[in-house]
């Protein structure tokens, strides 16, 4: 096997092994030099994180420039994009995220753009909601029911309306939608548990990004 | 006949635009999940440390900002401690300075009675790291001062040391569940937007968590449990009006329907 291929599919796979294994046992076995290795491993990822987030900026303006540069269409709102993340890091970084004019900025542009576009949904919501829910069905039926009950549950107008139904609302997120929730997290665990045990082993290689010819 | 969807756009906006000019004042009752949270914050020993992670996306502002307000001037108005972090997102320093900033810290001392270390990128990581031990993490606090010199630091070296661990989030109750209120069966709470609500009620019901605040009524409901009404509260009638709006457009959606069907 050349050298490079070990080195991007065989030490990847060791490390992860190798972090995987301390990482468990140290839920499970109290020793003081086993602990202190898993500490020191997770605290490395926090830095590794930090870098991550790095590396996600260089692709993005790698991404962001390569549209301006060929001119594809809309160019200049990844132009405004670059220049908006520069002038934020840059101001970020030299006066602080601390800086009150950084933060009157982020307050008063950032956030309420963002939330202007969440926002927008509540007009979706209720424009699909009248124009897709149909009581075709008893599936629909039941559907329709429950939402209107939990919709009511939720507002004040509701117990304004019959002192019982906050009750009636509150029983369907406490039973049926408990229910099926509580099905759905334990069916999460269990597959979380099965992919860390595969990646542990080296079955899951996804996170290791290699080419066709690599894999092999 | 085909509908335009830009009445119901209109209605929309009226239905949220007029109830906040004319405030109707519905009665906002309180709910056993965030009674939850308020009575085990209210019911605190005195000297006891209060995790508190201010940790939520921009995007859930108007719902996580007045409730995280609201748990911010309850938790320094108690004689507790507070240390306040945040591992989900890069937006959550900057509103909690921004609670800071308006609130202040009351009666408390920053660095003996309060501090704020600031955002850990990762996630579940560091949350593991924090609980097992906190200086594995954390070297200096958000404005740079060494731990060392932070009395309360000196209280704190684990997730073990905490007497109650309160989110505000867009949703991330697993790590933290996973990592620090199982191992180490500490008292925690979360405040979470409304379409997180019901998958948090799970963690409610088996006891895992002992309160749970349910998106603007949540903090409507905080607002009024400590005297302090705020936008959730305004809020409160915006959404009644809308969401009943909601409800009766689909019926008569539903009743239009049936008829033209009939016809045929």
């Amino acid at each position: 096997m050349p050298a490079s291929k070990t080195l991007a599919r065989e030490v990847p796979l060791i490390i992860t092994f190798l972090l995987g294994v301390l990482t468990v046992a140290d839920y499970g076995v109290q020793e003081p030099t086993l602990q202190g290795l898993s500490s020191t491993a997770q605290s490395w990822v926090v830095v590794i994180a930090g870098f991550a987030v790095g590396i996600g900026v260089i692709n993005l303006l790698r991404g962001q420039w390569y549209r301006v540069k060929t001119r594809q269409k809309g160019w200049y709102n990844n132009a405004l994009l670059i220049t908006t993340l520069a002038l934020t890091s840059v101001w970020g970084i030299i006066a602080t995220t601390k800086d009150p004019t950084y933060s009157y900025v982020y307050f008063n542009l950032t956030v309420p753009l963002t939330v202007t576009v969440f926002g927008m949904l509540a007009f979706y919501i209720a424009s699909a909601a009248v124009r897709s829910l149909r009581l075709r069905n008893i599936d629909a039926g039941i559907m329709l029911v429950a939402a209107a009950l939990v919709m009511l549950r939720n507002i004040p107008a509701g117990a304004a309306i019959w002192s019982s139904l906050p009750a009636i609302g509150g029983w369907v997120l406490d039973y049926p939608n408990l229910a099926a929730q509580r099905g759905i997290v334990i069916g999460i665990a269990i597959g979380v548990v099965a992919v860390g045990v595969r990646t542990i082993l080296g079955y899951e290689r996804g996170y290791l990004a290699l080419s066709g010819e690599e894999k092999k | 006949m085909k509908f335009d969807s830009r009445w119901i756009y209109v209605a929309v906006f009226l239905t949220i635009g007029i109830p906040i000019l004319a405030p109707i004042g519905l009665p906002v009752l309180i709910t056993p999940t965030t009674r939850g949270m308020f009575d085990a914050i209210q019911n605190l020993p005195s000297g006891s440390i209060m995790y508190l992670g201010i940790d939520f996306l921009a995007v859930s502002q108007p719902e996580l900002l007045p409730m995280s307000t609201a748990v911010y001037k309850q938790a320094i108005s108690r004689p507790i401690s507070i240390v306040m972090a945040c591992f989900s997102t890069t937006d959550c320093p900057l509103f909690t300075q921004r609670i800071i900033q308006q609130i202040g810290y009351g009666s408390k001392k920053y660095g003996e009675d309060i501090v704020f270390l600031g955002y850990f990128p990762g996630l579940e990581t560091p949350i593991a790291a924090f609980a097992k031990d906190v200086r594995s993490v954390v070297s200096v606090d958000a404005f740079g001062t060494p731990i060392s010199q932070l009395a309360l630091m000196n209280r704190v070296k684990s997730a073990a040391d905490f007497n109650l661990w309160v989110v505000m989030t867009s949703g991330d109750y697993v790590p933290y569940l996973r990592q620090v209120q199982s191992p180490y069966h500490i008292k925690m709470a979360f405040g979470t937007s409304s379409p997180e609500y019901p998958t948090g009620l799970v963690y409610y019901q088996s006891g895992q968590i002992v309160g749970l605040l349910n998106g603007l009524r949540g903090a409507a409901e905080y607002e009024l449990l400590i005297h302090s009404p705020g936008s959730a509260a305004g809020g409160m009638d915006a959404q009644s009006v809308t969401q009943l709006f909601i409800i009766v457009a689909v019926i008569g959606a539903n009743a239009l329907y049936f008829s033209r069907r009939k016809k045929k």
